[in-house]
């Protein structure tokens, strides 16, 4: 078992306070890479694809939606469990994502940290095959 | 030679026959019978006698009349007339003879006895023909003989055929009158008519000697000369010697004519044929003249003539001044020619004058038949013309009754037609405004969804910058956290409560999602409270009565908040102030029930029935427009569920909801 410390979480939103918020959120427990948008989260993926276990992707980002994203980097990444936090409800697009396994949570904001630190660690247990 | 010898026999014969038995065996019968059935034993005898023994066939005829006349029996009567007058014209009285046939014509007409009406027109027709009327003559005997051949009365046809011949010689049109005889002799020979035939062959040897085709007409005398002998016709041999004894006169045979013009007036004499008797005589004065005995002439045209005034023989009195003109004309006696000449003119002129004023006579009784024969023709044309209108109107009314019921079918096509466009009209207008109404939602579901998104970030920022804080303020002051935990604490219920806002509106949204979604219905209706809950909160108390674990239904989770939220609305609404709203819910069975019940001014009975009909509203024009409740059963009735509503108004107002429960499969 690996110690938890060592987890890797990629955050994209394209809100600067969420990725501020979300990094001092979960920094003690977690190493948290951000990302501005879809596209410089597969840069980062690109980078530290070795390290990193989970992706939390926003939603509603301009040029490429979180859906679109984890598709994207779905293809090329497959051994990372990728989530969705989106200031919306639940729709149709996330209900499909869901049930086509493309993600395999989706958390609402305001988010409850507890929650997100749940799934994360229950990734890295099935991920990590520890 | 040898013609002229059977003619010398035949003449020498005809006398011998003079005293003809036809009539014994009708004696012997007559006397067998007694009262109204010697009539017609009567009748035979009367036409057996009439040619051969006027007198005696008036006594027949009169018996019979009187016999007929006491018991009026009708056709009898007219028959008896009828023969009264052929033996009156036999005697050469054609005045009394009209007179006679007219009354059984009548008669005949009276009893529409077809036989004797024809008889009536052949008789009054020979009649006429007798007095000189030759057109009328033709006219009746034309009916007669059209009547006739309708009636088919073959017997009566060769009498009728000839007596138009006569008329027709008589005009000196031979040719024409020929074509009758020989019509009449066929009639003849078809009915076995041997006196017609007879008769015929007669006229046809006339026409003959008159046009002087004198061979031609003595074979046609000599065949009917041998005829009347055999079937012992006195007159008509009489006639036929007469014939064959001019065309000696012509050929100069004086001694064969006079043998012939002897015997013809023996034959003539012996059967009181006095029309006979008197061309008998004129053909020996003509005979005389001939030989130039002018005293032998004279006296029997004298003898002729005198039988001619008595029988007012009109023809032969003519032919007798005639003929005594020319004997005075060759005995040079110009005073008795010049006398005879002008009482020739004058007897002419006179008889003229009879027909003139006859047929004058005749006009109205003409004009009257011309009448009623037009007045028939116009009826029948009436009649035709009806019938031809009533077949018009039968061929219109088939034309035009299809028709009628093609129109009729189409024009109820039609009806149900617009009936169908009114009703889908109206459903595509309710469809319309229900399509209206829920853009209105979704387009407030998008909004709530858009708000939603651009308030929970800023929710975020506030929940976890709040929670990080606190965090790094316990990590910095260890222990004096509790000083600060209540504004934390106030800050989380804030943004939870405004987060549970925005998440309740984005519920709407949520339509045209699968069915398949299992919603809670308790959470459902917490939805719905958090929206109403501004307007609820000063006027009235919820009390909630839930079940304790989450009942879930199938369904659309989006169109179920709208069903709730709308009875739910309408119980707010009703309510002024101080109202209690209870919301319960319960599994019964495979169901779960939901029960909304308020104490405000509740629905009148009368519009109970209405709350579930789209644009049904209570509400002022322009403030509701009457779909809430509509939606909402259409919405549960999409789910299979039902809707309950009582009323008391002002006392209690329940809507209870059943829906089909969730089954996990």
């Amino acid at each position: 078992m690996r110690d938890l410390s060592n987890i890797t979480i990629l955050y994209v939103d394209d809100e600067d306070i969420n990725l501020f918020l979300f990094k001092s959120s979960f920094e003690p427990k977690y190493e948290v890479i951000t990302a501005r948008s879809g596209k410089e989260g597969l840069e980062k993926l690109e980078g530290y694809h070795d390290k990193i276990i989970v992706v939390i992707s926003d939603m509603n980002m301009p040029m490429m939606n979180g859906i679109e994203f984890i598709e994207e980097a779905r293809k090329t990444y497959k051994n990372i469990a990728y989530f969705i936090l989106t200031g919306y409800d639940y729709n149709q697009e996330i209900d499909k994502a869901l049930k086509t396994n493309v993600i395999q949570k989706f958390f609402t904001k305001p988010f409850v940290s507890a929650e997100i630190e749940a799934a994360v660690e229950a990734a890295f247990r099935s991920v990590r095959g520890a | 030679m040898n013609s002229r010898f059977t003619n010398i026999v035949l003449a020498f014969i005809l006398p011998l026959l003079l005293v003809g038995q036809r009539s014994d065996s009708l004696l012997v019968e007559l006397n067998k019978r007694e009262g109204n059935e010697r009539v017609p034993v009567l009748h035979q005898l009367v036409v057996s006698e009439w040619l051969n023994y006027p007198n005696l066939a008036m006594t027949y005829g009169e018996e019979a009349l009187s016999l007929s006349e006491q018991t009026n029996d009708k056709p009898n009567i007219s028959k008896s007339l009828r023969l009264i007058a052929g033996v009156y014209y036999y005697m050469g009285d054609y005045e009394v003879s009209l007179d006679f046939n007219t009354r059984a014509l009548n008669l005949a007409k009276e009893i529409g006895d077809s036989v004797l009406i024809n008889n009536g027109y052949n008789n009054i027709g020979l009649i006429y023909y007798n007095l000189g009327s030759y057109q009328t003559a033709l006219e009746y005997l034309l009916r007669a003989k059209q009547l006739k051949l309708r009636l088919g009365e073959v017997y009566g046809l060769p009498t009728t055929l000839n007596n138009i011949g006569l008329v027709f010689e008589r005009v000196g049109q031979f040719a024409e009158a020929r074509i009758h005889f020989n019509e009449a002799l066929q009639a003849s020979l078809k009915a076995k008519y041997q006196d017609q035939e007879v008769y015929s062959l007669n006229n046809i040897g006339n026409t003959y000697l008159r046009e002087e085709q004198y061979d031609v007409a003595q074979s046609y005398f000599r065949e009917a000369s041998a005829l009347a002998i055999k079937i012992q016709n006195i007159n008509w041999g009489a006639v036929s010697l007469r014939g064959l004894g001019e065309i000696m006169l012509h050929h100069g045979r004086y001694d064969s004519a006079l043998y012939y013009f002897q015997k013809s007036l023996d034959a003539s004499r012996g059967i009181e044929d006095k029309k006979g008797i008197s061309e008998s005589f004129y053909l020996l004065a003509k005979l005389a003249l001939r030989q130039q005995d002018f005293t032998g002439a004279l006296g029997h045209l004298d003898n002729s003539h005198q039988l001619a005034l008595q029988l007012k023989l009109r023809q032969q009195l003519l032919d007798n001044l005639k003929l005594y003109a020319l004997i005075y004309q060759q005995m040079n006696d110009d005073a008795q020619v010049i006398l005879y000449q002008s009482r020739y003119s004058g007897l002419r002129d006179s008889l003229f004058q009879d027909v003139v004023v006859r047929n004058l006579s005749l006009i109205p009784l003409k004009l009257k038949e011309e009448e009623d024969r037009l007045k028939m023709s116009l009826q029948q044309a009436e009649i035709d013309k009806k019938n031809a209108t009533n077949r018009l109107y039968i061929i219109i009314l088939l034309i035009v009754l299809p028709l009628l019921i093609f129109l009729a079918l189409l024009v109820r096509k039609n009806i149900i037609a617009n009936r169908v466009l009114r009703e889908r009209n109206d459903e595509l207008l309710r469809t319309q405004k229900l399509l209206i109404m829920s853009e209105k939602m979704a387009s407030l579901g998008t909004l709530a969804s858009g708000i939603g998104h651009e308030i929970n970030n800023p929710l975020n920022f506030i929940m976890n910058g709040a929670k990080t804080l606190q965090e790094r303020i316990e990590k910095r002051l260890p222990g004096q956290s509790d000083e600060f935990a209540p504004f934390f604490e106030a800050i989380d219920e804030g943004v939870s409560r405004a987060s549970k806002v925005v998440r309740s509106l984005s519920h709407f949204s949520k339509s045209g999602m699968e069915m398949t979604d299992r919603c809670d219905v308790n959470e459902i209706i917490n939805n719905c409270l958090v929206i109403l809950n501004n307007r609820i909160r000063n006027r009235a108390e919820v009390i909630k009565n839930f079940t304790t674990e989450a009942v879930r239904v199938k369904g659309d989770e989006g169109k179920l908040h709208q069903a709730f939220m709308n009875i739910l609305s309408n119980a707010e609404q009703a309510i002024e102030h101080d109202g209690i709203i209870r919301i319960s819910t319960e599994v019964d069975d495979d169901k779960v029930r939901i029960s909304i019940k308020d104490n405000g001014v509740g629905i009148a009975p009368e519009n109970l029935e209405k709350i579930s009909d789209p644009f049904f509203t209570t509400k002022p024009a322009g403030i509701g427009v009457g779909l809430g409740l509509f939606i909402t059963y259409s919405i549960v009735d999409e789910h299979h569920g039902t809707i309950k509503v009582s009323s008391k108004p002002n006392v209690e107002t329940e809507f209870i909801v059943s829906l089909p429960l969730h089954t996990e499969a």
